[in-house]
């Protein structure tokens, strides 16, 4: 039934196709949208919150890997009065481990990886990891370092280093000085190297780096602190990290409620175009409905040949619309710079969708065929 | 009477068309034998189209009874013809009425495509062995597009045979194609009938196929009338063919 359903399909390809293109257009939106927003998010999680203090970046940058700060605003920041420390970090986005992984592969092969400055970072923690981790083996980085590389243990497990092994992330080779305990989150590890590598890798100018991280003296005057270096440094904003993690959530609920909305509206647009070319399909073989009833077929069968054919239809708008949803995503992964990635429910959701809608859209015709009288149908007499 | 399979008897059958009520038959009597090759013709609009839908559970008549094998079968509800027509009944129309998207097999194997009671496999043996029958055996994968008109035809016939059906109705089944062919396409007909004993109605205005032997019903004004070629004749119904 179903080769037979396929190929009335296949005989009029154009009307299947339009058919499809609202279906492809809603499971890419929802495959997109969703595997964007849950990116963000996790990586807003793992890197943002997971810091402790104040987080420094270029005013009103959109995204927080696209920010850029001048070096010297390192020293401004340590005049203001109650701040005791001022760390610099460069964002690296890894798609590449030792030449594996790069393509829509999730997160397998991507890590965070962070360009610290070991000697800002060491002043004032007191031997603790510039991200509060525990140092396992190894040393941390130090003054000199070129490409030396701490992994954390998730990292250093999964491609099997140790301290002293070679690791490649992207194009660049480091030897690994040290390895710490892992971080956890969603994304399975992080790495750090010395802060001129990194920008070399993120492709950013000497003198500027991505963020800051600010530690006030006394933890309670986070938010007093980062109002004071808003009003005094020019072209930054100052964020508790807590906060700036809350502000990515109040935006990720707006692209929440528009991937809601875009669904909403890709259901009615996907269920009319199948119903618009499944009438049109039905109609159109109006003889061919009245033939197979002559020969003996029920209407029973001939609404299941008719839903086997709408049924196809969302099979095929959701093959099309997973594989066109990733390639969204890919483009959103490169230009983000952030790990993204489909998960297997909501590839499920997507699918339920499309076929969903690919039924309901057959309904109406099946009835309308199984109901066409075979006299008039065949058109003798 | 254990040989007749259908019967016909003050058969009915009228038609609303806006205010006017148009009566397609009226009070038509017809017995068929078990294996017999049988003619209905008549001019167009004389009603056998109307008798063959009834004849074949294609439609409810509006009074009188049809019994085949027996069985009444006018009264029966959309899902009991269904049945009939799956199980005893095979069609050929004029216009072949093939799928286009179909191939040969597909088309032949169309009308027992939804019954579970035949395996795939079996259903396809025996769809290739009709075609071999027809003289198709070397087009089985060809679409109808890619055949000539009596090539479908033939198709079409061994559709009609697929479901080992007790009677066959063709409905013009030469009206397309040109008097070559149409003797080929009867050449056939009567074989399946003599070999197959399967009972044959053929409704044409077209008497060039029909022997002197053979069983005619004339159909006029809605009611039937038993007759032979040699009446046909000589009331001025020629063999000639419609050019469309």
């Amino acid at each position: 039934m179903l080769r037979i359903a396929m190929k009335n399909l296949m005989r009029n390809k154009s009307r299947s196709i339009l058919a499809l293109v609202g279906l492809v257009l809603g499971v890419t939106t929802i495959i997109a949208l969703i595997s964007i927003t849950v990116g963000i998010d996790n990586y807003v999680t793992n890197t943002v919150s997971k810091i402790k203090g104040i987080i420094v970046y270029e005013k009103d940058v959109s995204f927080l890997p696209l920010s850029r700060i001048d070096e010297q605003t390192i020293e401004k920041i340590e005049k203001i009065d109650g701040v005791r420390d001022v760390a610099p970090r460069v964002f690296v986005t890894v798609m590449r481990i030792d030449d594996k992984g790069g393509g829509i592969s999730g997160f397998k092969e991507m890590i965070r990886v962070y360009g610290i400055d070991p000697i800002r970072e060491s002043k004032t923690r007191k031997g603790q990891h510039p991200l509060g981790s525990e140092l396992l083996r190894g040393r941390w980085l130090a003054l000199g370092d070129k490409y030396a590389v701490i992994l954390d243990e998730n990292i250093a497990d999964d491609y099997k280093k140790t301290v002293g092994s070679k690791i490649k992330l992207n194009d660049y080779t480091f030897k690994v000085v040290g390895i710490t305990k892992e971080m956890g989150g969603m994304i399975p590890g992080s790495a750090t190297i010395p802060l001129d590598i990194a920008r070399e890798m993120a492709g950013i100018k000497q003198n500027e780096v991505t963020a800051l991280l600010v530690e006030p003296d006394h933890p309670e005057e986070t938010e007093r602190i980062a109002d004071l270096i808003e009003m005094q440094i020019d072209g930054v904003d100052a964020k508790p990290t807590e906060e700036y993690a809350k502000q990515i959530a109040t935006v990720l609920n707006y692209i929440d409620a528009l991937f809601w909305i875009v669904s909403s509206i890709a259901v009615f647009v996907a269920g009319i175009g199948i119903l618009n070319t499944m009438l049109m399909s039905v109609l159109e073989r109006t003889k061919e409905f009245g033939v197979l009833k002559a020969v003996g077929w029920t209407e029973e069968d001939i609404i299941v040949l008719v839903l086997s054919e709408s049924f196809l239809l969302g099979v095929i708008g959701a093959i099309i619309g997973t594989l066109s949803g990733a390639i969204v995503v890919e483009i959103a992964k490169h230009y983000l710079g952030i790990p993204m990635a489909i998960s297997t429910n909501l590839v499920i959701y997507a699918w339920c969708f499309s076929i969903i809608v690919g039924v309901l859209g057959g309904i109406y015709p099946a009835w309308r065929a199984s109901k066409l009288d075979p006299i008039e149908a065949i058109g003798v007499g | 009477m254990n040989d007749v399979v259908i019967e016909a008897k003050n058969l009915k059958k009228y038609y609303k068309m806006g205010e006017t009520i148009v009566k397609a038959l009226r009070g038509a009597n017809i017995k068929i034998k078990k294996g017999s090759f049988v003619f209905i013709v008549g001019p167009s609009g004389s009603g056998k189209s109307t008798l063959m839908h009834l004849l074949g559970a294609l439609d409810h008549p509006t009074g009188g009874s049809v019994k085949m094998d027996g069985k009444e079968i006018s009264k029966m509800d959309d899902w009991e013809l269904s049945m009939i027509r799956r199980n005893k009944v095979g069609f050929i129309f004029q216009t072949f009425n093939l799928v286009p998207s179909l191939t040969a097999l597909d088309n032949v194997k169309l009308p027992l495509l939804t019954d579970k009671r035949i395996s795939d496999e079996e259903l396809t043996a025996r769809a290739i062995k009709l075609l071999k029958v027809v003289g198709l055996g070397h087009r089985i994968y060809h679409t109808p597009n890619e055949l000539s008109g009596g090539e479908r035809q033939r198709v079409a016939i061994a559709r009609a045979l697929i479901n080992n059906p007790e009677i066959i109705l063709a409905d013009e089944p030469t009206g397309e194609l040109d008097s070559k062919t149409g003797a080929e396409i009867f050449e056939l007909m009567r074989k399946m009938n003599k070999e197959e004993g399967k009972t044959f109605i053929i409704v044409t205005h077209d008497t060039e196929y029909i022997k002197h032997n053979d069983t005619v019903y004339h159909i006029k004004d809605g009611v039937i009338k038993e007759t032979s070629k040699r009446e046909l004749e000589k009331n001025g119904m020629k063999g000639k063919k419609e050019i469309t």
